[in-house]
């Protein structure tokens, strides 16, 4: 019990110690420019297939569907009328635009996350992962200080545009955890014999066969190459399922100190990178066939959270109060 | 400057993002709508499933049919989603205030027995398809009806029908198809649905052959 009791306060401290690493927020500032550019893309192709009316408005004033107005915003406003929702989409896109630039710190990115949130919270049938995506990465934004560098915010407070002031790490921890878990339990949601082992692999094939995701007609293509899509199938599945196991890696790596024959094994190879690469694969395929709005382009922003920062990592102590600021 | 905060802050912000961490990976796990809805259990691309997954188990040695193993899997997510209900509540307030919600079932079992929007509009007496996806030939209204939310909300009809929808959707297609096509005296809103032919039959050049559902008429003059 003593045991026990000592493993959980040594854990515990451990946590404590992590959350306390601080690093320059360069990683952080490209996430924070991405999902501002995914924002403004995910907005204007709103505009430009004229749908912002016919979506973000309530059957009641001529739009397609009876719309959840329950979003503080949206009721503020008056509802989910014509006003309402350009109010909202003119905001969305001046606001992702201080985004990308930077400017309005924590403030911007909250506003801006009110807002999108105001208009995807719609209707669930309207709304895809990817609004879940952007507005899970806005409030782990506006935890963070996505505008210490890169950013119009660095330039009025140092005169320059790039500063190596470390903020807190943890941010970007939370986005790479998120990431896993979008892999980790989409993979546990395929268990449909098309997927899983022993069946025949053939769920990329039918995704490419159905009208409503394929881009052009990859039917005869999908067809033609049946072979590639069930290799395509099982690594999609097995890289899915061991999502979490990055993890684990980053565990291993943080505490490479303790030495051990497991993780010197482990570490021989660094992981990241073909966790990555197929990642990025899978994801620049799905955007060249399938048309699934901004999923691969906000899922790929992720992905710029598992690049380190280029300065070496420092750490507060885990018992006293952050460091003052360096500027 | 540098920001106020108390000596206990480190641990507080442990606390915090713990309970985030927590949040994030309980609301991940598969929901009641994703476990427990009739409507998904009934379409013919679970059924292929079922039938499918049971007869790979009789393959291991376990004897099973559809409806036993349709049965066991209804109590098993029973049993799970009542733990899942209370562990998921305290963080469902937080995640619908932040914006952060979870659920990530991506393409879990491709459709393969898909239902396509089809729009007719009938002009001298005869129909005259204006709508079809994929199609060049009927691409009345294609910016719309292709933009990813449109496809999501029309292929989500294929996958768990849900009439109010549908009738809204059905609707709203036909008053613009009407606006648009003054000669036209009525609008036919139909889902065609089909089996998606396996690769031998598509290399071979066949088609799918399907039939249509869900089929409402409107009399363009009424809603113009």
């Amino acid at each position: 019990m003593r045991r026990l009791g000592r493993a959980l306060r040594r854990g515990w401290q451990g946590w404590v110690e992590l959350l306390s690493i601080r690093e320059p927020a360069t990683s952080l500032a490209r996430f924070r420019i991405a999902v501002g550019l995914v924002i403004l893309y995910s907005l204007l192709s709103m505009i430009a297939a004229d749908l912002v009316e016919v979506m973000w408005v309530d059957a009641a004033y001529g739009g397609l569907q009876t719309l959840d107005a329950r979003h503080w915003l949206v009721g503020l406003l008056g509802g989910r009328t014509a006003t309402t929702a350009w109010i909202l989409v003119a905001s969305g896109l001046a606001l992702a635009g201080l985004l990308v630039a930077g400017l309005g710190g924590r403030l911007t990115v909250l506003a801006t996350l009110q807002v999108y949130y105001g208009l995807v919270s719609a209707k669930g049938t309207l709304a895809g992962g990817y609004d879940t995506l952007i507005t899970n990465a806005l409030w782990i934004l506006f935890l963070s200080e996505c505008t210490a560098t890169l950013s119009v915010d660095c330039r009025r407070r140092t005169g320059r545009w790039r500063s190596d002031r470390p903020v807190a790490a943890w941010p970007r921890y939370l986005l790479i955890l998120q990431l896993v878990v979008v892999y980790g339990t989409t993979g546990l949601y395929k268990l449909s014999p098309v997927w899983t082992p022993g069946g025949d692999h053939s769920a990329l094939y039918w995704v490419f066969q159905e009208p409503t995701w394929r881009r052009f007609d990859t039917g005869e293509l999908a067809a033609s190459w049946f072979g590639v899509t069930q290799v395509a199938t099982a690594v999609t599945w097995w890289w899915e399922v061991t999502a979490p196991l990055l993890l684990v890696v980053y565990w291993l790596r943080h505490t490479r100190a303790r030495g051990g024959r497991l993780r010197r094994w482990v570490l021989r190879y660094d992981l990241r990178k073909p966790f990555a690469a197929i990642g990025v694969g899978l994801h620049l395929g799905i955007l060249a066939l399938l048309n699934v709005g901004p999923f691969s382009p906000i899922s790929l922003s992720y992905y710029l959270c598992l690049i380190p920062p280029r300065k070496a990592q420092t750490s507060e102590p885990a018992q006293t109060s952050e460091p003052a600021d360096t500027e | 400057m540098r920001p106020l905060r108390p000596p206990a802050w480190p641990q507080l912000r442990a606390v915090l993002v713990a309970l985030h961490v927590a949040s994030l990976v309980v609301l991940s796990l598969p929901t009641a709508g994703a476990v427990h809805d009739r409507s998904r259990w009934q379409t013919a691309n679970a059924k292929d499933d079922l039938r499918t997954m049971a007869a790979r188990l009789r393959g291991w040695g376990i004897d099973t049919d559809e409806r036993r193993l349709a049965q066991a899997l209804w109590d098993a997510g029973s049993a799970y989603l009542e733990l899942r209900g209370p562990l998921a509540w305290p963080f469902e307030r937080y995640a619908e205030t932040t914006g952060c919600r979870q659920g990530w079932q991506m393409f879990a079992s491709p459709q393969r027995h898909p239902a396509e929007l089809h729009v007719d509009v009938e002009l001298d007496g005869r129909w005259q398809v204006i709508y079809r996806p994929h199609d060049d030939q009927a691409a009345w209204n294609r910016r719309q009806f292709e933009h990813n939310r449109f496809r999501k909300l029309l292929g989500r009809f294929a996958r768990g029908f849900v009439r109010r929808d549908y009738d809204q959707t059905a609707r709203w297609v036909a008053a613009k198809a009407a606006a648009q096509h003054p000669a036209a005296t009525r609008v036919r809103i139909r889902l065609y649905r089909y089996a998606t032919l396996p690769p031998a039959e598509v290399l071979a050049g066949e088609r799918p052959t399907g039939r249509y559902e869900h089929e409402r008429l409107f009399e363009a003059e009424a809603l113009r």
